[in-house]
């Protein structure tokens, strides 16, 4: 079936479809060669997904599944245009496990521009703060009042160079039980200067588990099936020693 | 005497989904299928057994999204539409049966759709919230409520207004469809990070669910871990899930629902039949909808396709049943000497998942109410219940966690889906400011507003994100987030402007027109 669709779709439709899948493909590639690339890429993601997810989440997917194959249908963005920026500087952190996070960010064009026409050109950064945590205490309260960047809470920090075009990454989180905030940061010769500070996150802290846990914790992920694998981690971070100078 | 208790919880959840403009949606099957191959079966199954006297003692969520779609009459005819469809298709199939037993197979389908026509337009009169209520009217069967729109409020940590905006319009939609106040509520996606329960405590919500590794890493470890709940310190209580004992019904492999006497969910005619003679059940030339026709087993290790035997089947859900009992009664004489009371088991399951993946699924949760009615050692009970009997419980608060693979956000926050939080913050950000700078409108400029801050919580809605990551109906699913926040986008800019385009507004009223009690007030910063 899969196939079948693919077949029907036009080369350009194909070569769309190719690249929102992030595959290279050369100038002249034909169109049965780019149903057969489409092809092994829909059925070995399908197959990938399917080891992924936990019970909840087959269930959930099982709701959505109305048609054998999906449809192949590329994106419509210009439908409904989204602002390509902000014209602000800001950046969030988002938690999405004890060990990553993720931010994304803005840059008012100004400042770009700023770091673009400096002599040397200004060089872009992201600075990770680690904090003193309150293990034992992650009541409501202690989650809402974490404490700011105060020089007496920062544990360690480091820093990410940045490209002026990006607006987001993944970030390794070095410990567990932690706060962790963030600063954009452009360098120039004067000095640095803050574009935008994060909120605060907490990484979560997990228990040991004992032998009785087992029994009292019962948990959704045992499955070994379930346990990620290397090439999902989503990019991996440069060392703090590259990072000083790109 | 009492070794444990179970407590049996099913939350039903579907996002919006309802275009006015187009009579053949795609999407809108998720809808009608949830409806015709789970929902109907399982409200016929509940009101078989209250008719036997057999008390339900149940909790179920229903989301504010399904509820409104449950409520709205052009999704209500066409989902009449989509009935007399299936009808029309399983006369076709009792006429063209290969064999005997083929042809039975299909008169059971048939005489199952006619039944829940029937129920549909007679009892129901179009409205699963009428039979919803009729039930809830005996007082033991518990109906909860989740986030309005069903976003993962982890996600949205820093913009507190947006999960209690998430949480008021829950429980004034309740208030719609329920007439009372919900005691309970379901995280979507089992989504919490600590501070979210005392949002839910201000509502007047008594209890809310996490999984078992919220529980693992709670502040202070629960003495006896996810089989009695735990007592926030701002009075309201979380219970925890217990994982083992939904394994049993859901895992794969070695979950009930994959053994091979029951239906393959997978084998259906759509993909069988010509599309002539499919029809209605063809969305375009190659998309075919499933139609609920479905003749096979499961396939076995071996992998031969056999006739699905509906007798059979039956006989296992009622074994199934019998086994996932004598597990809780294993499990609870294990875990009562460690415990100063009888253990809870708490097992919360999608309601789609009976009927339509799990046809079988209705007669196994029937099979376990029906043997647990006047049993002594192992009780059925409502958390409400529970809470009633043992007010007082070990005092902690879990840790962020959701019940999606490996435990935290990786299922709404990936490579496939992280684009979409730059703009729904941004569009909390906004709202708020306009919440700042018209805190008293009245008329027009509220009428704007209060469409705006609908466009935020739809746009807010986990399925998105979810579907972006699995893979299938993308487009859909992006095109969505990107709609309602286009449209979110274009009545800020407007109203910066002081203008309106009420001629469009009424459109998209019409068009997303759940949550028509909503108050933009209730993005408020505190």
């Amino acid at each position: 079936m899969i196939r079948d669709k693919l077949e029907r779709l036009s080369k350009s439709e194909l070569e769309k479809l190719a690249r929102e899948k992030g595959l290279k493909l050369d100038p002249g590639t034909k169109k049965e060669y780019l149903v057969d690339l489409l092809q092994e890429t829909i059925e070995e993601e399908r197959s990938e997904r399917e080891l992924d997810n936990n019970s909840p989440m087959r269930v959930k997917a099982c709701k959505f599944r109305i048609i054998e194959d999906e449809v192949f249908q590329t994106r419509v963005e210009e439908s409904f245009p989204l602002p390509g920026e902000y014209n602000e500087n800001r950046i969030v952190l988002l938690l999405q496990d004890p060990s990553w996070a993720f931010a994304y960010w803005d840059i008012r064009p100004a400042d770009v521009e700023e770091l673009k026409t400096s002599r040397p050109p200004g060089q872009l950064f992201l600075r990770i703060y680690e904090m003193a945590g309150t293990p034992g205490a992650r009541s409501a309260k202690a989650s809402r009042t974490s404490p700011g960047v105060d020089p007496r809470t920062v544990q360690d920090f480091y820093d990410i160079p940045l490209n002026y075009r990006d607006s987001n990454r993944y970030i390794n989180l070095p410990k567990t039980g932690a706060y962790y905030c963030i600063e954009l940061i452009a360098f120039f010769r004067a000095g640095e200067k803050i574009l935008a500070r994060s909120n605060i996150i907490l990484s979560p802290h997990p228990n040991l588990r004992t032998e009785q846990d087992n029994l009292f914790f019962p948990s959704h992920f045992d499955d070994p099936q379930s346990y990620p694998r290397e090439s999902e981690i989503p990019q991996r971070i440069i060392s703090d020693t590259d990072a000083l100078y790109l | 005497m009492t070794k444990g208790y179970i407590c049996l919880v099913l939350h039903a959840h579907l996002p919006f989904v309802r275009h006015p403009q187009d009579p053949h949606r795609l999407e809108e099957n998720w809808y009608y299928q949830a409806v015709s191959e789970s929902f109907l079966p399982l409200l016929r199954m509940l009101r078989t057994l209250r008719e036997d006297g057999i008390p339900l003692k149940l909790a179920l969520s229903v989301s504010p999204t399904l509820c409104a779609m449950m409520g709205d009459e052009l999704l209500q005819d066409r989902f009449e539409q989509y009935l007399r469809n299936q009808i029309l298709l399983g006369e076709k199939e009792v006429k063209r049966a290969d064999d005997a037993a083929q042809r039975e197979l299909a008169a059971g389908y048939l005489e199952n759709y006619r039944k829940s026509l029937g129920e549909y337009t007679e009892h129901y009169k179009g409205s699963l919230i009428r039979g919803l209520r009729e039930l809830k009217k005996a007082g033991d069967l518990e109906i909860i409520t989740t986030g309005a729109s069903y976003s993962f409020m982890p996600l949205f940590e820093s913009y507190p207004q947006a999960n209690r905006a998430q949480i008021e319009a829950a429980v004034i939609s309740h208030y719609r469809y329920f007439d009372d106040s919900p005691r309970g509520f379901w995280l979507p996606e089992c989504g919490y990070y600590p501070g979210l329960e005392c949002f839910l405590k201000r509502e007047g919500f008594n209890y809310f669910f996490t999984s078992s590794n919220g529980f693992l890493n709670a502040d202070v470890k629960p003495p006896y871990g996810v089989y009695t709940p735990v007592k926030t310190p701002c009075g309201i209580h979380a219970f925890g899930l217990d994982a083992a004992a939904m394994r049993d019904v859901t895992a794969s492999p070695g979950g009930y629902l994959t053994d091979f006497s029951y239906r393959d969910f997978q084998r259906d005619i759509a993909f069988e039949r010509n599309e002539a003679y499919l029809g209605y059940f063809v969305y375009k030339p190659g998309i075919r909808v499933n139609t609920g026709y479905k003749y096979y087993a499961k396939r076995t290790d071996e992998g031969g396709a056999r006739l699905y035997d509906p007798r059979m089947a039956a006989k296992k859900a009622s074994d199934h049943g019998e086994n996932f009992l004598y597990k809780r009664l294993l499990q609870a004489e294990r875990l009562q000497p460690l415990m100063n009371r009888p253990p809870l088991s708490v097992c919360v399951f999608d309601a789609g998942l009976f009927g339509r993946w799990w046809f079988e699924g209705p007669l196994w949760l029937e099979s376990v109410i029906r043997r647990l009615h006047g049993r002594e050692d192992l009780q059925l009970i409502t958390p409400g219940e529970y809470l009633k009997l043992y007010p007082e419980n070990p005092v902690s608060v879990p840790d962020f966690s959701s019940w999606g693979n490996m435990g935290y956000a990786q299922v709404w926050l990936n490579g496939s889906n992280h684009w979409i939080y730059r703009h729904l913050h941004k569009a909390i950000e906004r709202l708020t400011e306009m919440v700042e700078k018209y805190p008293h409108e009245s008329g027009l400029k509220e009428w704007v507003l209060n469409q705006a801050a609908r466009e935020v919580i739809l746009s807010q809605a986990s399925d998105w994100p979810f579907i972006m990551q699995e893979g299938f109906a993308v487009p859909y699913a992006e095109q969505r987030v990107r709609e309602h926040l286009y449209n979110f986008n274009r009545i800020y800019e407007d109203l910066c402007r002081n203008t309106v385009d009420t001629e469009w507004l009424t459109r998209l009223e019409k068009q997303n027109n759940c949550f028509p009690d909503l108050n933009y007030r209730i993005f408020k910063r505190h």
